[in-house]
């Protein structure tokens, strides 16, 4: 494992709060008139998500104050690099091969059959 | 298969022909491997050919049955090697190389992460280039992509990390500016891709 000290830390967004560090998260800020028909509920939902990150020290959003959460961070970003990297190379592997190949290696099986004959 | 009574032409033996069959699916993987280490497509195939032909010639010293995959690509790496002292060392992308080949590639329907990440790779030493393709793309243990680099396996690791770190330092920096984009993007549109590419991949 790598030293925890030389783990980049990095923020997305303009830090704590920011709409992206929201939506980040799967959660997006509210909609106008999302849940304007029924207040009552929206209020209780706002009400249960402020107990909900009180109570819960895993994720809270907008807090990334904690070590744990930027050594998350840079673990999220090696592995979208390591996604993209086998990408990049997947996709030279799954191009069609060109015929030059087959054939080079055709002749080339033609020739050391001569070659033992002759 | 072992009836073949002509003597002209030769039967091809059994081995040979099993050789040649794993030769053959294995070549996408050797034009794969030769792409990152010259970064040029028609310089890889010329390599992943030469490599080939080197691995066809040298088949009687292959004990079928251990890893062809790793023999292959320590034979194709040799070759550039060998080769590189003579043609490929003024062709090396440098950073600044990389930067001004970014905006050349500029192409707004292109997709921008495999371009960002394909610069940032090529800015790295090659030693920590090929061993973080060989172990964070080719599939291959840290024991194998020693054994095709022959160095130790402390070494293929260490290379591996700090390739890793030099990889997110650039893409994080996002120096080079493309579309007028504030720097950062490089890293978010990896980001963005990366969640696409997984969802695909489950799929």
């Amino acid at each position: 494992m790598e030293p925890l000290q030389t783990v980049p830390t990095y923020q997305i967004g303009h830090g704590s709060g920011s709409p992206d560090r929201i939506e980040h998260l799967g959660v997006r800020p509210q909609e106008p008139g999302q849940c304007g028909r029924v207040p009552e509920l929206a209020t209780t939902i706002v009400k249960v998500a402020a107990v909900f990150s009180m109570t819960d020290q895993s994720d809270p959003p907008g807090k990334p104050h904690r070590n744990g959460t930027s050594l998350e961070e840079a673990r999220l970003r090696q592995q979208a690099i390591g996604v993209r990297l086998r990408h990049l190379f997947d996709e030279v592997v799954n191009e069609p091969v060109p015929d030059e190949f087959l054939d080079i290696l055709r002749r080339a099986d033609e020739r050391s059959s001569d070659e033992v004959d002759g | 298969m072992s009836g073949a009574q002509s003597p002209l032409p030769k039967p091809p033996s059994a081995d040979d022909e099993g050789f040649k069959r794993e030769l053959i699916v294995l070549i996408p993987h050797l034009r794969a491997f030769a792409r990152t280490l010259t970064g040029d497509p028609t310089a890889a195939d010329d390599l992943a050919q030469d490599a080939m032909m080197k691995a066809w010639d040298a088949r009687a010293s292959y004990q079928m049955g251990t890893n062809m995959k790793a023999w292959t690509f320590m034979i194709l790496r040799n070759q550039f090697y060998s080769e590189k002292r003579r043609s490929w060392r003024q062709t090396q992308l440098d950073q600044e190389a990389a930067e001004r080949t970014l905006v050349a590639v500029d192409d707004p329907e292109s997709p921008v992460a495999l371009d960002e990440l394909r610069l940032a790779l090529a800015t790295l030493p090659e030693e920590q280039r090929e061993a973080l393709v060989l172990v964070g793309a080719g599939g291959f243990a840290y024991e194998e992509a020693a054994a095709i680099c022959q160095c130790a396996v402390g070494t293929v690791k260490s290379r591996v990390s700090r390739a890793r770190k030099a990889l997110l330092a650039t893409l994080e920096r996002g120096g080079y500016a493309r579309d007028g984009r504030a720097a950062g993007d490089a890293m978010r549109s990896i980001l963005a891709d990366a969640d696409r590419l997984s969802s695909v991949r489950q799929g």
